[in-house]
């Protein structure tokens, strides 16, 4: 179970005592500034130590009753190391003296440090004087402030009553919660020392609806950062109305015929689309891989000159703000396009240091065992001057989408998104609700489409997967018109 | 590898302190080591050791905590009985899972499996063949700009299952994959991407220049795609996109979905026509073609092969415990193992058929479906996805570019009209290109 027990790990680690797991703080700065010591020794040019413990818990119910309480408990460790051009990651569960020094001489061995002659001498990191975000806010009772298991229980039962009460032709409903608690550590050997603790709360409401040989399935969450008391006081009768609203419209919606249209895309979860198409292609990751238009394009219009967008970590409970990024750099706010112009990219301590972008605070991973990689935040486009009901009017004829479902982004820019509840627009008009739908374009094409913004910016909580792993976010526009889109449907 | 030994002496140490202990723990140890090939041709290694453990706990009652937790010491397995135990009185009242037993000799046979070890590489060697590829992929053609993603993998991984019960099981796997994914342009056109993937038990027999051949032809043929009309067209799967299309709309075949009304089918469902005359679909979890298989579920059972559907008839469910007891079946060793239960695929095995004749010379031919994720509504049984293909005319192939394929998978299952003689393999199972009558196709202008 543990190879590398039995293994020699010289001189220099002799005495020092074992870090203590349920602690992170100032107890782990002997042991952190050793090890990153010893990275330098060995060779590497730069390196940086994630600590992570979890505690998780997700609840559900299905049809009234209670199906499923999830606790779950983690706890690893991440070491990137930096030499010339590469860098390496290892991971671990082992949040053990022993478990770390493995970790680190699998990096050391994979960049072709030499690890063993570098063990017995040398000099410490000098860390800094510890960045505690977790003190400074006092979360550290977080975690115990949380609603009991048994009060989130009653609070879904509750949700799911409602949801039977007022959704017609309910064939099937689910409701859930979850609550994921975050505590960690970040050390690197440019003296970074920094702790901070997460809390992300969802809750969600899923409806499948049939009647005869018509079906529909539709969700609605809410979603908080940092509130630890979220899931007993969030007002929960907004998703019941609106999957009553939604449910009803689209238990019988004919699919939409596929062809050229113009759109005009709802606020909150619309600004998906710019998360996909735009978003993602301003990471630095993107850069590295050449898989961006837009690597030489800082100064230059890339978006039609009524697109301003944001990404930021700061919004005060948004799904997808924090106090320091996983590389203990705070959090900020930045300009991506103002007027069509692209004024920042997204940048990590990698992008940082391979394309001269500034750090961004973007550093984000899933967990212990993904490096960090440029991730986006709360990204959003800011408010025009028009009003939703002015931009619907101003078509002939076109689709409204509502509600977006997923999307995604490839290699070469071509991006697809699925619409979850869309309706014709006719004369100015919205008219029937249709189904099926799929947006489909390529990113450099669509941003010089989004011809005007209406006043209505809301934001809207998701999840977003990519190069390091599955992270909390947000998105967000005011409803937004685009001047002409393929949709993918029935022909 | 985790002995049998040291899994046993874990649920012996716990019944010391607790001796009236009821519980059982699953899970998986997993190393693994990965290389990248970047743009710029450095290297992004990585290395991982990780431990993933589901733990269930009966009270005294019966009624059942679960817990997962990422350690295997005793501390750690102590603290999450405490947490099993507070969950389990908030937990389902109705259809609880009974902790599982030996099974005896007569029923089923227990086996502990062999360790399947295959010799270790260093990452360098990894390294090496990964680089060799890329470099021969870019030197394929002047076209190719890149090889953005691609990786290889080797994996160790033991998986385990004990309980108090006494019933044991652990076998250990290794096997090494890669993806090569390279993005090209050809003159007048926009950016195409393409890949091929594999996965074999060492890197001997892992051809990473095949691989990159594969990807690099398949990007050729992409380069300068055509528009064609929307509309409804003759649609010919490969493999891949229909057993991605399958696992989309997995609900068809989990008694589990079906006790939620979750699923497209219902209990009556069962011996009625599901699809086309012509489709046997079996899950085979030991198919040769499964790399590292897993040989028991969550619940310690040992997988078996497990036919679906039979000459277009639904014939099976894939179970486990519960749901096999209100189908008043067996388990067919399919169980997820979490707080709740869930059941899926191992390995699909879709039979070849006779041909698919002149359908291959005249069709959209769909090779890969993309974005699952998003243009699948398993619920409704519609979807509306972008696709990498061609179009086919008189055995002629051009690539499309900008399209979506849309339909409804019950209508799909029953349009099918042809299969071809040979099976693809694909990550998630073996089977023939597919024809289908008729499916909606949008093409961007």
């Amino acid at each position: 179970m543990r190879p590398y027990l039995e293994r020699d790990f010289g001189s220099g680690f002799a005495g020092l005592g074992e870090p203590r797991p349920e602690q992170f703080g100032e107890s782990w700065r002997p042991t952190l500034s050793l090890l990153l010591g010893h990275a330098r020794r060995s060779g590497a040019d730069f390196a940086e130590i994630f600590l992570e413990k979890r505690n998780t818990l997700r609840v559900t119910t299905e049809n009234g009753q209670v199906s499923s309480v999830a606790p779950s408990l983690s706890v690893g460790a991440g070491i990137r190391c930096f030499k010339g051009q590469q860098d390496v990651y290892v991971s671990t569960n082992e949040l053990t003296l022993l478990g770390l020094r493995w970790a680190l001489d699998q990096a050391l061995s994979m960049l072709g440090c030499s690890s063993r002659m570098a063990a017995s001498i040398g000099r410490d990191v000098q860390l800094e004087p510890l960045r505690d975000f977790a003190a400074l806010k006092n979360k550290d009772n977080w975690l115990s402030s949380c609603p009991a298991v048994s009060d989130v229980s009653d609070r879904l039962l509750g949700l799911s009553k409602q949801l039977n009460q007022k959704v017609g032709h309910l064939q099937s409903d689910q409701t859930s919660a979850f609550r994921d608690w975050q505590e960690v550590l970040v050390a690197a050997s440019d003296g970074v020392f920094a702790r901070d603790i997460r809390l992300h709360q969802l809750a969600r409401a899923f409806v499948s609806c049939a009647d005869g040989a018509h079906r529909t399935s539709l969700h609605e969450q809410v979603a908080s950062t940092g509130q630890p008391r979220f899931l007993e006081k969030v007002d929960l009768a907004p998703l019941v109305r609106d999957l009553e609203a939604s449910a009803g419209q689209m238990l019988r919606a004919d699919y939409v015929n596929a062809g050229q249209y113009p759109l005009v895309m709802a606020n909150k979860f619309g600004g998906v689309i710019f998360h996909e198409a735009c978003g993602h292609l301003l990471e630095t990751t993107q850069i590295e891989r050449k898989t961006t238009p837009f690597a030489e394009s800082m100064g230059q219009q890339i978006a039609h000159s009524n697109l301003t967008a944001w990404d930021e970590g700061l919004t005060e409970g948004a799904f997808g703000s924090t106090d320091m990024d996983d590389e203990g750099m705070p959090a900020q706010s930045t300009l991506l396009i103002e007027n069509g112009v692209l004024r920042s990219f997204i940048a990590d301590r990698a992008g940082s240091m391979r394309f001269g972008h500034p750090r961004t605070g973007s550093g984000r991973r899933q967990n212990f065992s993904f490096a960090a990689a440029s991730r986006m935040r709360n990204t959003f486009i800011a408010p025009g001057s028009v009003t939703p009901e002015e931009l619907i009017a101003s078509c002939d004829s076109g689709l409204y989408c509502k509600k977006m479902g997923g999307g995604s982004v490839g290699a070469t820019g071509e991006f697809n998104f699925s619409v979850a509840e869309g309706y014709l627009i006719q004369n100015g008009k919205l008219t029937q609700p249709v189904k099926g739908a799929t947006l489909i374009g390529t990113a450099a094409d669509i941003m010089m489409k989004i011809s005007e913004c209406a006043n209505d910016v809301e934001l809207a909580p998701g999840f977003c997967g990519s190069v390091s792993g599955t992270i909390y976010t947000t998105v967000g526009q005011p409803h937004l018109k685009v001047d002409n889109i393929t949709v993918g449907g029935r022909a | 590898m985790l002995t049998l030994n040291q899994i046993n002496s874990l649920i012996t140490d716990l019944k010391k302190t607790q001796p009236d202990l009821k519980c059982d723990l699953s899970g998986s140890s997993l190393s693994q080591m990965t290389v990248k090939v970047k743009e710029t041709g450095s290297l992004d290694q990585s290395a991982s050791q990780r431990t993933a453990v589901t733990l269930r706990v009966w009270n005294a009652e019966g009624r059942l905590g679960v817990v997962q937790l990422t350690s295997l010491s005793l501390t750690d397995l102590s603290a999450a009985v405490k947490t099993a135990l507070e969950a389990a009185p908030l937990g389902i009242a109705d259809n609880i899972p009974q902790i599982p037993l030996p099974v005896s000799a007569k029923t089923q046979s227990v086996v502990v499996t062999e360790p399947q070890m295959h010799p270790q590489e260093s990452i360098e060697s990894l390294a090496k063949e990964l680089q060799e590829a890329v470099t021969a992929l870019k030197n394929l053609d002047s076209s190719i700009q890149g090889v953005p993603y691609n990786a290889v993998s080797q994996t160790k991984v033991d998986h385990f299952y004990a309980s108090t019960t006494g019933l044991t099981q652990a076998q250990s796997d290794s096997s090494v994959s890669a993806y090569i994914y390279a993005r090209g342009q050809a003159e007048g056109f926009k950016p195409r991407a393409a890949g091929h993937w594999g996965e074999e038990v060492n890197l001997k027999d892992l051809n990473l220049l095949d691989i990159a051949k594969v990807a690099g032809e398949s990007l050729i043929a992409h380069l300068r795609p055509v528009k064609i009309p929307s509309g409804k067209y003759l649609v010919v799967l490969s493999g891949r996109a229909f057993i991605d299309l399958l696992n989309a709309f997995s609900n068809l075949f989990s008694a589990q979905n079906i006790i939620d009304k979750q699923s497209l089918n219902t209990r009556e469902s069962l011996g009625k026509e599901l699809a086309s005359a012509i489709l046997n679909i079996t899950d085979d979890p030991l198919h040769p073609w499964n790399i590292a298989p897993t040989r028991f579920d969550g619940e310690g059972t040992n997988v078996r092969r497990t036919p679906l559907v039979e000459k277009g008839v639904l014939t099976g469910l894939w179970h486990h415990s519960v749901s096999a007891k209100a189908f008043s079946t067996q388990s067919t060793g399919h169980a997820r193992v979490a707080a709740k239960m869930s059941v899926g695929p191992w390995f699909y095995n879709i039979d070849a058929g006779a041909g698919l004749g002149d359908y291959a010379s005249d069709c959209i031919w769909v090779e890969e479906v993309q974005a699952l994720h998003a243009g699948v509504n398993a619920l409704q049984g519609s979807f509306s996805l972008p696709f990498q293909g061609f179009r086919v005319q008189n055995g002629h192939k051009e690539s499309l570019e900008g399209v979506t394929v849309a339909g409804d998978i019950l209508s799909l299952l029953k349009s099918i009209v042809a299969l071809s003689e040979a099976q693809e393999r694909t990550p998630g199972g073996a089977c023939p290109a597919v024809a289908v009558s008729e499916l909606s196709i949008t093409c961007e202008s």
